[in-house]
């Protein structure tokens, strides 16, 4: 590993981190409490981390950028618990099982597709 | 009750948290290696998260430190993208239902003690401000 692979990923957990903010300013909950940005933050994070890990070298600065920085920061387990939590205490029970469902089963399915899309991309990349 | 910070600010904060978090993340990953490491990470950022929640909330400098340490550091810090390719590019799916439903459960419940720990030290601190009183 080097200081330029760090550089990497910082950059990467900057933009992807900025994005998420952003994500959940615009998208706020809604009126039940359902995290809306959050959630569109994990599944697309997951879509372009299926598609990176596959299209992308393993060990290079690239992956490191937009995999472990950008992926890694645009998507988050912490508030996911938290917002699980949150809405638990405040006796949403259905919204929590929805949000924990929905976030789940999307985030499998981009992953899914991302994994096709980054070997497909791979394939009709490389000569 | 405090307002929140501008929007642009509030991106910042996260973004210049996450990118801190991003690179711990990585760093100890790299050094742990294996799925272990993210189940670590996560669940201690879910804990660090609910005390770091608890402790700073309605307090007047959380309106600052709350975007740049919650969801920028501890934000940066845990990840849900690469859970989700890992048990996709590996287990099957009883395997993969199986250890989505463990992280989610143990994760809530990480976040659950971190705010009941916050609410002990905070009823503890008004507790003995009332008696210097």
């Amino acid at each position: 590993m080097t200081g330029w692979t760090l550089l990497a990923v910082a950059l990467g957990g900057f933009a992807g981190g900025a994005l998420r903010g952003w994500l959940t300013t615009v998208l706020g909950p809604t009126r039940d409490g359902f995290p809306r940005g959050v959630l569109a933050a994990n599944v697309a994070g997951s879509l372009a981390l299926g598609t990176a890990v596959t299209a992308l070298p393993a060990g290079s600065a690239a992956l490191a950028l937009a995999g472990a920085g950008f992926c890694g920061a645009l998507t988050t387990w912490s508030a996911f618990s938290l917002d699980l939590v949150v809405l638990l205490e405040h006796r949403r029970h259905r919204t929590a099982a929805g949000y924990a469902l929905l976030s789940l089963g999307a985030g499998l399915l981009a992953a899914a597709l991302g994994l096709l899309l980054g070997t497909w991309l791979q394939e009709s990349l490389t000569p | 009750m405090t307002t929140p910070p501008p929007t642009g600010t509030h991106v910042l904060l996260v973004a210049a948290g996450s990118a801190v978090g991003a690179v711990l993340r990585f760093l100890l990953d790299t050094a742990a290696g294996g799925g272990w490491a993210l189940w670590t990470l996560n669940l201690t950022g879910a804990a660090l998260l609910g005390l770091l929640t608890g402790l700073l909330r309605g307090h007047r400098s959380g309106r600052w430190l709350t975007p740049l340490l919650g969801p920028g550091l501890l934000g940066g810090f845990t990840t849900f993208s690469a859970v989700v390719v890992l048990v996709v590019g590996s287990a099957g799916p009883v395997v993969a239902v199986a250890q989505l439903a463990a992280m989610t459960l143990l994760g809530a419940l990480a976040a659950w003690a971190g705010l009941v720990l916050a609410r002990l030290l905070r009823r503890d601190r008004d507790v003995r401000a009332e008696v210097r009183r």
